[in-house]
């Protein structure tokens, strides 16, 4: 599944296999043999349902899955060039620190809420790169689309309201302006009139600075209006994967097709509520178990 | 005032969404520090035990200045109270008031000390455990566990036979034996606060673990670490009254518990010698314990409810 695109690569990951212990001897298998390729600048979306792998993945992209020796990861994940898989804590936190940021799903408890906003901010903001940082935060605030960022740099995140929280996030993520943005269900938390803004920030933040951005999302209306390419899992595989038009226009895989039968529109009146019929998920499970 | 009423009066600079987003049921969110402020202060009792404690504080720490000496013997001996000697004089015809004065300086010193020694190691040592969990958490509450079941008396009483009884060994053993109490809550809200996300965003920012205990861990575990620290001052307090009274102390700094151990030999003849350092001991303690409990039912919401 080798996508040719020019230009460096700011991801690839190759045959990531996670296993995930979920009991005193028992394990699972969350992410089986996913490849990945995000080019310099592009916009990748990941699409599944609830334990389809899509956030491990993404964890496991950021190096940030809980650090057990139970937790096994095989492949191989090159950020920038630099491969993460068996690198050590020092090479991760420099990678985690400078070329990946992640936007996670509540923002409400991925804020410190003994800190000050602004200086959550600048803790992001690496050391070396000098200048003025109260500057440098507002800056950052008001490109998450924050008005009265010297402010709102002096509250503590229980002071703003939902939307703006995760718009700090937004900040706190391109403060290091980072070659990629990993952002996990930036959206779910909140309603749609909020989402529909925060997405727009988020996209003009990750156009302004030219980062790449992996948004993971189970909404397929949110990765249709901001991914290139999608890909699109399935019980830990990478089940169809293309461009966003392609794949949602045309699905191939069943799958990907039952999922955009599930979407909901606010004309479907009258039409029955569609779930994935157990029918499908058995063939869809004994595919791939012969598949591997 | 009801505790409903104390936890959210959104203000008219904050937004709205004060009033929805402070929950008492969300473990991972704080009530803002006036609306803490106010629900420490709505009781009564909290009120009037914070204006002993201040009151016993002060006069222990400016009296000194303010009484006579406390060594002077040129007065009559053991003197009942009156407008003169306010608690009277000792068998040697010291003042006594400016015994007692001094007494709480030491009494209140090794108390404060002690418990301020407890919440550091406690959460050095909890917050390490905490968060790191595994062999280094096994050891460290391996580690707590020995000084945990130490007899601090006993101890106290040795290291005073061996190193002589100054005021600073004594706090030195107490906070040796006191530590694991804290240690342990503080490693309990350490390893809640390893699972939220903000920490999870740290690591995502790229930071080590020291750094994240001490700006994440450490100042979100601090409620209850604070109270289980308030409630070592007075344990530290009577520990330390009772080993004076057993006569292990600093016999030229006598604390409370030295002024009643002398005071045994006198309750025949002069009352007041037990009757006014016990009567502190007991007022400080209480006053310690009581404000404890109240900072706990203001930083633990649901606790305060469910009483």
């Amino acid at each position: 599944m080798d996508d040719v695109t020019e230009g460096r690569a700011i991801l690839d990951v190759r045959d990531l296999q996670v296993f995930l212990p979920t009991g005193a001897r028992t394990e699972i298998e969350a992410v089986s043999s996913v490849s990945l390729h995000v080019a310099d600048g592009e916009r990748v979306g990941i699409v599944g349902e609830s334990g389809s792998g899509k956030s491990v993945t993404g964890r496991a992209i950021a190096g940030l899955l809980p650090t057990s020796p139970r937790v096994r990861v095989n492949g191989s994940v090159r950020v920038a060039g630099i491969e993460m898989v068996g690198a050590g804590r020092a090479a991760q936190e420099k990678v985690r620190g400078k070329t990946v940021g992640m936007i996670f799903q509540d923002p409400l408890t991925f804020l410190n809420p003994t800190m000050k906003i602004g200086r959550q901010v600048a803790e992001s903001i690496p050391r070396s790169r000098g200048g003025d940082r109260q500057a440098e935060v507002q800056r950052f605030l008001a490109q998450a689309g924050l008005e009265d960022a010297a402010a709102l740099a002096r509250r503590f995140p229980h002071e703003l309201s939902g939307g703006m929280r995760q718009r700090v996030l937004i900040a706190i993520a391109i403060a290091k302006l980072p070659e990629l943005i990993i952002a996990d269900e930036p959206t779910t938390a909140l309603d749609a009139t909020v989402q529909q803004r925060v997405l727009q920030t988020l996209d003009d933040a990750v156009r302004t600075l030219g980062t790449s951005l992996i948004l993971i999302s189970h909404d397929l209306a949110v990765v249709a209006q901001m991914t290139d390419r999608v890909y699109v899992m399935y019980r830990g595989r990478v089940v169809e994967s293309g461009t966003t038009a392609d794949v949602l226009r045309a699905p191939r895989h069943p799958y990907t097709q039952a999922l955009l039968t599930s979407v909901r529109s606010l004309t479907d009146d009258g039409v029955p509520l569609y779930s994935i019929p157990p029918s499908l998920r058995r063939s869809l499970d004994e595919e791939l178990t012969h598949a591997s | 005032m009801t505790a409903r009423d104390a936890i959210v009066v959104p203000t008219s600079e904050e937004p709205p969404e004060l009033a929805l987003t402070t929950p008492i049921s969300n473990p991972g969110q704080r009530r803002s520090r006036a609306s803490t402020t106010r629900a420490f202060l709505g009781k009564p009792a909290t009120i009037v035990f914070l204006i002993v404690l201040a009151a016993i504080v002060t006069v222990s720490f400016i009296g000194p200045y303010l009484v006579g000496n406390p060594v002077t013997t040129s007065h009559p001996i053991l003197h009942a109270p009156d407008l003169e000697f306010l608690m009277g004089t000792d068998a040697l015809g010291r003042d006594y008031l400016a015994r007692v004065v001094n007494g709480g300086r030491i009494s209140l010193f090794v108390g404060f000390s002690v418990a301020f020694l407890c919440m550091t190691i406690g959460l050095v040592i909890g917050g390490l455990a905490g968060y790191y969990g595994g062999f280094l958490d096994a050891g460290l509450v391996k580690v707590a566990e020995f000084f945990q079941v130490l007899p601090g008396l006993v101890l106290a009483l040795v290291a005073a036979a061996l190193l002589g009884s100054n005021v600073w060994i004594i706090v030195a053993i107490l906070a040796l034996t006191m530590w694991p109490a804290v240690a342990r809550i503080a490693r309990a809200e350490a390893m809640r606060i390893a699972q939220l996300g903000y920490v999870e965003s740290a690591k995502a920012a790229g930071f080590r673990g020291l750094r994240i205990i001490w700006s994440d861990v450490i100042p979100n575990a601090l409620p209850p670490v604070l109270v289980a620290t308030s409630m070592t001052v007075g344990r530290a307090i009577l520990i330390e009254s009772g080993l004076a009274y057993l006569g292990i102390g600093d016999a030229n700094n006598p604390s409370w518990g030295a002024l009643l151990n002398t005071a045994q030999g006198f309750m025949q003849t002069g009352w007041w010698l037990a009757v006014f350092p016990g009567a502190l001991i007991f007022l400080t303690v209480l006053a310690v314990n009581i404000l404890g409990d109240s900072l706990n039912d203001a930083l633990n919401p649901t606790v305060g409810r469910v009483k």
